[in-house]
């Protein structure tokens, strides 16, 4: 049984390693639902985490392989507790700082949504080449077709228990993704946790509570749901997904020179 | 390069068949064209009239058979801008161009020219880097997995697309899997790039002959050489 206190041993024993890299750790970022204190036990990730470290140690083989030993043997301790885990972010900081994809800059920089548990600050040198945010609305679109494409290939497999073990999976990566990914289409630069409010606000007509109620339903369902339960679901999330895209689609066509 | 075959042919015509029937005057165009990075090689855009409220039922239409053998990508006409947009999906990146270039217009107007096919002011590259840095993490769940050959598989994937952008902010996107290689390298004629690709190349065959302690040596050694990869292209991008 994972507990609340799992997730913020696992942050010390995190550092315990990571401190093995001495002083090619500049810096480490905590982010996700141990900083927004919304810790559901078993359910969140159990270390969102980003380590900045000097160049050095990626442009050195040798220590490159030093660093990678050291983090493949701090996931497989972090598989081992059951919880659902990523590893972590990793950067080298640059003299002119580092860089990241746009998505993750609103958390990385946010003292609500980020704080740092080793090293110095360097929250303030994260930059993004997609300044303009064109990349972001590239990949949403992309993330949409993508959805839409799984979603159609899914409902036509469900009578396999593959096809249907996949279904809970997809409709999590729907429903904790697009909103985000849709809000930084339409030029709001935004975290996760705000991605909900900010679609309420941008698309008043859109169905908030159905995409709420769809996203709470793929968190708890366990992944062995019933053909039918699962064609319902599907059904709903493909609406939502044409629905969003219209919107988004459409604000973008309006407001921005593509 | 031949865009359709004949099996294709009588799937697209069914495939506009049912599109004019369900949509009649709705339906805008539908255009056929090559798409060398997509899994089938060749797409079809099917465009619709703005006020058409759901792109869901093309896909259906479309059926399995014809999903199999070609992309479909169903977009209003208003919709038309995003294909020109910088973005993660490899094969789309350079759709506008192959558009233009090998589109044969199946029903309808010719839209070929409605999509923006511009890159000239977008930072293609060193977006897919921010992208490629902010992702590299998936090396370490691979190697957690002891899954090195899809390691393999996933660098060369991740090579591809980063060549793909860096030859299309140069203004380069008449490639195709068998060339971009020989392509990059005349146009990014850098020793250590070379070597880089040189030594990835032939990772792949001792990889797959290699036993597990050596796989894994291999392994190591190509997220190594990405790690150099990225580095190397920073240079290039803008």
């Amino acid at each position: 049984m994972i507990t609340h206190s799992d997730y913020t041993n696992e942050v010390k024993f995190f550092l315990e390693d990571i401190s093995e890299l001495g002083d090619d750790v500049c810096s480490v970022i905590l982010y996700g639902s141990l900083v927004k204190e919304t810790i559901r036990p078993g359910l969140s990730d159990l270390l969102d985490a980003v380590v900045v470290v000097e160049p050095g140690l990626l442009t050195n083989e040798t220590s490159y392989y030093r660093a990678i030993d050291l983090m493949i043997k701090i996931c497989s301790r972090l598989s081992r507790t059951g919880a659902p885990f990523h590893p972590f972010h990793y950067f080298a900081n640059d003299p002119n700082g580092w860089s990241a994809v746009a998505l993750y800059v609103p958390a990385w920089t946010s003292d609500r949504y980020s704080r740092i548990v080793a090293g110095t600050d360097v929250r303030p040198l994260l930059r993004t080449s997609d300044s303009e945010l064109q990349y972001m609305r590239g990949w949403y679109f992309a993330t949409s077709r993508w959805f839409r494409r799984r979603a159609l290939f899914l409902n036509a497999v469900l009578d396999r228990q593959e096809g249907l073990r996949e279904v809970i999976p997809a409709l999590q990566e729907f429903t904790r993704n697009h909103p985000q990914f849709a809000c930084f289409a339409c030029n709001r630069s935004v975290d996760r946790a705000e991605a909900l409010a900010e679609i309420a606000a941008l698309f008043p007509g859109f169905d908030i509570d159905s995409l709420q109620r769809l996203s709470e339903t793929a968190e708890q369902s366990p992944t062995d749901i019933d053909t039918q339960a699962a064609q319902r679901l599907l059904e709903q999330a493909l609406q939502l997904n044409e629905s969003l895209y219209k919107s988004v689609a459409s604000w973008v066509g309006q407001n921005i020179k593509c | 390069m031949p865009i359709t075959n004949h099996d294709n042919t009588s799937l697209l015509t069914a495939f506009v068949d049912r599109l004019h029937k369900r949509y009649a005057s709705d339906l805008d165009s539908v255009i056929h064209f090559s798409l060398p990075f997509s899994r089938s090689q060749q797409a079809t855009l099917a465009v619709l009239s703005n006020s058409v409220p759901d792109l869901l039922p093309p896909y259906i239409d479309a059926g399995s058979d014809l999903l199999n053998k070609t992309d479909v990508v169903c977009l209003r006409s208003n919709e038309l801008f995003q294909l020109g947009l910088p973005g993660p999906d490899l094969a789309m990146v350079t759709a506008p161009y192959w558009i233009r270039s090998t589109g044969k217009v199946l029903w309808g107007r010719d839209v070929r020219h409605e999509i923006p096919c511009d890159h000239s002011h977008t930072r293609l590259l060193a977006c897919q880097l921010d992208q490629m840095q902010s992702s590299r993490h998936r090396i370490i769940s691979f190697l957690l997995k002891n899954a090195h050959l899809k390691l393999q598989a996933y660098l060369a994937r991740q090579r591809l697309i980063l060549m793909v952008n860096a030859l299309l902010e140069r203004g380069i996107w008449q490639v195709y899997p068998v060339t971009i290689q020989r392509r990059f390298i005349e146009t990014f004629p850098d020793v250590e790039l070379q070597s880089n690709i040189s030594e990835f190349n032939s990772l792949w065959t001792q990889m797959r002959e290699a036993g597990p302690d050596r796989q894994k040596t291999l392994a190591y050694r190509a997220a190594w050489l990405f790690e150099v990869f990225l580095r190397l292209l920073w240079k290039h991008a803008r």
